[in-house]
């Protein structure tokens, strides 16, 4: 079969600049094509995706985060405006994804999920996991938060800690600022950052501690 | 899901880089890949899911990697043949894109016109998202025993 005989040219995005979200709307009806008609299971293309999925993330984040822990300052402009301190470190989104920083505080837990489909934090974060988007932890989480930390991250808060869940969208992203460990005050930015994991940044871990195998 | 058909097992080494590097060394224009470090590297999720989906298909024998070579080699050719101020940008992934549309409407695996008819159903339903703004912030509170 070709394409030409059939009337209209093929709708592809070609030489013309295409907006991004046109692409990556064509890149998910395409995968949705696969899927339907067998041609690929979704494992099979997750699990190269997972392979690469660090490189737009969650070092990012982490970055990030260990500069608002050793800048007050910063960490300050971060609260205020994360899409707008994101982009002083070349971090950003596509396009009109603004971002929005909850910090950890003694007493404090945030988390975050996306209770109508996965939408994610992506420019700091890279791609979400896959149980981010299963429907079970996107009710669950607003249900009972204590009780699915407990129990499926084995986040054990103490009793006396609120727990804030947030729900992220597609025009705005909440992450989580995890609080400092304790025993870090003489490391660099650098340092910090490699304890910084994917998800104290989505509240369902706590960052590693200094020390601990990284 | 369809229950999927597949000849052989797949390649046990399928998930390692090495696999998708060879495959990426093949291709046309392999020097003009986004690398940081030597390590491939990536703007937007999208990018990363066509990529996969290419190798995806290939590997579980949808069509051979020479067919996919040959549509990017097109792609390519078709954005450098085209005056520069009609065109977009050099972005690597919209011709990975391109070239991935262009062999499944050629092998049949999709119907002209289907993928554009999919994406816009993507696109409304990103709208809708928006529309029904969900993200309204602080969902639920569990304000703890102590």
């Amino acid at each position: 079969m070709t394409t030409t005989e059939q009337g209209s040219p093929p709708p592809v995005p070609g030489t013309l600049p295409a907006p991004p979200e046109e692409i990556a709307a064509r890149v998910k009806a395409l995968e949705a094509i696969f899927i339907e008609k067998g041609f690929v299971t979704e494992e099979a293309v997750d699990k190269i995706a997972e392979m690469y999925e660090k490189e737009v993330g969650p070092h990012r984040g982490a970055k990030v985060v260990a500069k608002a822990w050793t800048d007050p300052v910063f960490r300050e402009r971060l609260l205020e405006d994360a899409s707008a301190a994101c982009r002083e470190l070349g971090i950003g989104g596509v396009q009109g994804e603004d971002m929005v920083v909850v910090e950890n505080t003694e007493g404090v837990h945030n988390v975050i999920v996306c209770t109508l489909c996965s939408c994610y934090p992506w420019p700091t974060l890279g791609l979400p996991p896959n149980w981010y988007k299963y429907p079970a932890y996107r009710s669950r989480m607003v249900k009972e938060p204590r009780v699915v930390l407990q129990d499926e991250f084995g986040l054990d808060l103490p009793d006396s800690t609120e727990i804030k869940v947030w729900d992220t969208s597609a025009e705005l992203r909440y992450w989580v600022l995890p609080e400092r460990p304790a025993g870090t005050e003489g490391m660099s930015e650098e340092e910090l950052a490699s304890l910084v994991t994917r998800d104290s940044m989505i509240g369902v871990g706590l960052p590693k501690q200094p020390g601990s195998a990284s | 899901m369809a229950e999927c058909r597949r000849g052989p097992d797949r390649p046990p080494d399928l998930t390692e880089r090495r696999v998708v590097e060879r495959l990426l060394g093949e291709l046309p224009g392999a020097g003009a890949i986004p690398r940081k470090e030597g390590e491939l590297s990536f703007e937007s999720p999208w990018q990363i899911r066509a990529l996969a989906l290419a190798v995806a298909a290939h590997d579980q024998g949808r069509f051979p990697w020479s067919d996919f070579q040959g549509q990017l080699i097109a792609a390519i050719r078709d954005w450098e043949q085209t005056p520069a101020g009609e065109r977009g940008e050099w972005e690597y992934y919209h011709h990975w894109v391109r070239a991935l549309e262009a062999l499944v409407v050629d092998t049949g695996m999709a119907e002209p016109g289907e993928i554009d008819r999919r994406a816009v159903e993507e696109i409304k339903a990103g709208e809708h998202r928006r529309a029904h703004s969900h993200g309204s912030g602080l969902l639920a509170v569990d304000r703890g025993g102590g």
